[in-house]
């Protein structure tokens, strides 16, 4: 891997025109477009691997599985997906700074996020990217990324926010219907009764991700939390959740924010 | 939402704060934390505009719920798809009670900018909710100065800032309120169909399906305002279809926020007109003067 390098009297940089001279009023000098990269293999998953949550009583009655019906059900976690993609991010996000902090940098403004399948469902692909920039009269400390940039960044230091790093997150929840879900299913319970199994994995996959989250964060704050959840539906049910965040930390108390005003633009 | 300085106010003041703002950052590098954290989907914007009125975000909650419809239900008959009418309103009110259950858990005052997502499929409804739970904001005094004091905490799917603007007129969010609809469109007679076979003519018994199917649902969700206690419906979602499983099915189901006047009177906001400056360039293009455009 080979890291930016700096030339003298010349910078690149993924800001646009506005962010560019915001920047610059602020005392940020950008001084390159910094990448962070991972390219991995993701190991065939199978529901044996699971770890179960919650295993549901059989339906019947009698426990157990046999010939005459499907063992009971349970509800997991894919742990081992989610930490391969999560090291995945962690990885490339790392290399984003070492490659910044290699020129110098305070920060990293305007970054983003893409994640990918580059070849097929067992492999995976995340890049980083953003405008490396040093902050003129800054001491030392700890290198942060965000994706802002320009007012927005502006805006959330008046606000009393210090940009801390872009955040991931993510839980993949499963669930294997088994015996109770026939037992529960529709066509003995009628309509609008609670299909638990179900909810339990769209729960659980979306509120272990924003624990995740939360614990990441520990006690800063995160906003612009977006929130992806895919399902795939059959005898075994997936739902994976996936958070991206920004990370800010509170550096000076609440300042007070005057009344909005509400305005009608004439730019219809 | 602007700043009230205006545009024009202390020009060479706005120019000289981005200094400012790069000298607080600069200080920021390494300084420690100070405050409680926080989970939020709302945009840093939208956090702003809560503190102005006295609240700030707490966590992201979320709900989810899932009811059966029994097998046969989809069959085409006439009249109302019962099953499915109330596996919507069983599966809306129990993600309802569950994210006001996790609210009140943590404190919050309520929950903002509600994200519902509506699944159904042959044998089940389910309904997914995500929200932005927001606790009052402290004035630095230890109190608060949003003015309303919820006895359970309210929901609503209006973004922060039409939160903003509602509560500002004197308005403020009760619940989330929905009701839905399914109706079997009545088959058409063999003559009828054979007669009409090659003329472009209303499908009376869809149209007829339809109005019956939105005449339910609203009146669904009107029952639902008057018993969360609000007085009207606001960001009104609704969707008419057809069922994809049961084409013979018009579906009709909509959701919004139930709001109620809780100031003495409604305030409108005084607007002042905004001439943006930032429209965008427009371009010249060579290809104008060859005639061909």
């Amino acid at each position: 891997m080979s890291p930016a390098t700096e030339r003298p009297g010349v910078f690149d940089s993924g800001l646009t025109t506005p962010d560019f001279a915001a920047c610059l009023s602020m005392g940020l000098e950008p001084l390159a477009l910094v990448q962070g990269f991972f390219c991995g293999q993701l190991a065939g998953w199978s529901t044996y691997q699971a770890a179960v949550v919650t295993n549901y009583p059989c339906g019947y009655g009698w426990g157990g599985g046999g010939n005459d019906h499907p063992p009971p059900g349970w509800l997991g976690v894919a742990t081992a997906l989610d930490e391969a993609w999560s090291t995945a991010f962690s990885t490339a996000h790392q290399r984003l700074v070492d490659e910044a902090r290699g020129l110098g940098a305070h920060g990293v403004v305007g970054a983003r996020v893409e994640m990918s399948h580059p070849t097929n469902d067992r492999s995976s692909e995340v890049h980083l990217y953003g405008t490396a920039v040093r902050l003129a009269g800054a001491g030392a400390g700890p290198l942060w990324t965000t994706r802002i940039a320009g007012h927005k960044l502006a805006k959330l230091v008046e606000a009393g926010y210090a940009p801390a790093s872009v955040l991931y997150s993510r839980c993949t929840a499963v669930m294997y219907e088994g015996c109770y879900m026939e037992h529960w299913g529709p066509n003995l319970v009628g309509a609008g009764s609670p299909l638990e199994p179900i909810q339990d994995v769209h729960h659980l996959a979306r509120s272990r991700a924003l624990q995740d989250a939360a614990r990441q964060a520990g006690g800063h704050s995160l906003y612009d939390v977006q929130l992806a959840a895919h399902e795939m539906e059959g005898r075994t049910t997936y739902v994976s959740c996936q958070i991206l965040g920004s990370l800010v930390r509170r550096v000076r108390p609440t300042m007070p924010i005057a009344a909005p005003v509400t305005t009608v633009g004439l730019d219809d | 939402m602007t700043d009230p300085a205006g545009p024009f106010a202390d020009r060479a003041h706005r120019e000289a704060d981005l200094g400012e703002v790069g000298r607080l950052l600069a200080e920021a590098h390494g300084a420690a934390d100070i405050g409680r954290g926080c989970t939020s989907n709302l945009s840093l914007d939208e956090v702003l505009l809560l503190h102005a009125v006295g609240l700030e975000p707490a966590t992201v909650v979320t709900a989810t719920a899932c009811t059966t419809i029994p097998p046969g239900s989809w069959t085409w008959s006439t009249g109302q798809v019962q099953a499915a009418d109330y596996a919507f309103s069983r599966a809306f009110l129990l993600a309802r009670n569950q994210m006001r259950a996790e609210a009140a858990q943590i404190g919050a005052m309520g929950v903002v900018a509600v994200d519902i997502e509506l699944q159904l499929s042959p044998h089940r409804y389910l309904v997914v909710m995500l929200g932005t739970a927001v606790r009052a904001a402290s004035d630095g005094h230890g109190g608060s100065h949003f003015p309303v004091r919820y006895p359970s905490p309210f929901l609503c799917d209006l973004s922060a800032r039409d939160f903003v603007v509602l509560s500002r007129s004197g308005w403020y969010p009760i619940d989330l309120v929905g009701g839905a609809s399914y109706v079997h469109a009545p088959r058409r007679g063999v003559g009828a169909a054979l007669g009409q076979v090659r003329q472009n003519v209303e499908l009376t018994n869809f149209t007829e399906t339809l109005y019956a199917a939105r005449e339910l649902a609203m009146q669904r969700i009107q029952e639902d305002i008057a018993e969360v206690g609000g007085t009207g419906l606001l960001d009104m979602r609704f969707v008419d279809e057809t069922v994809p499983f049961a084409g013979h099915v018009v579906a009709f189901r909509a959701y919004g926020t139930a709001v109620k006047l809780l100031a003495d009177t409604h305030t409108h906001p005084d607007l002042q007109l905004v001439v943006p400056l930032d429209d965008p360039v427009v371009g010249f293009e060579a290809t104008s003067l060859d005639g061909q455009r």
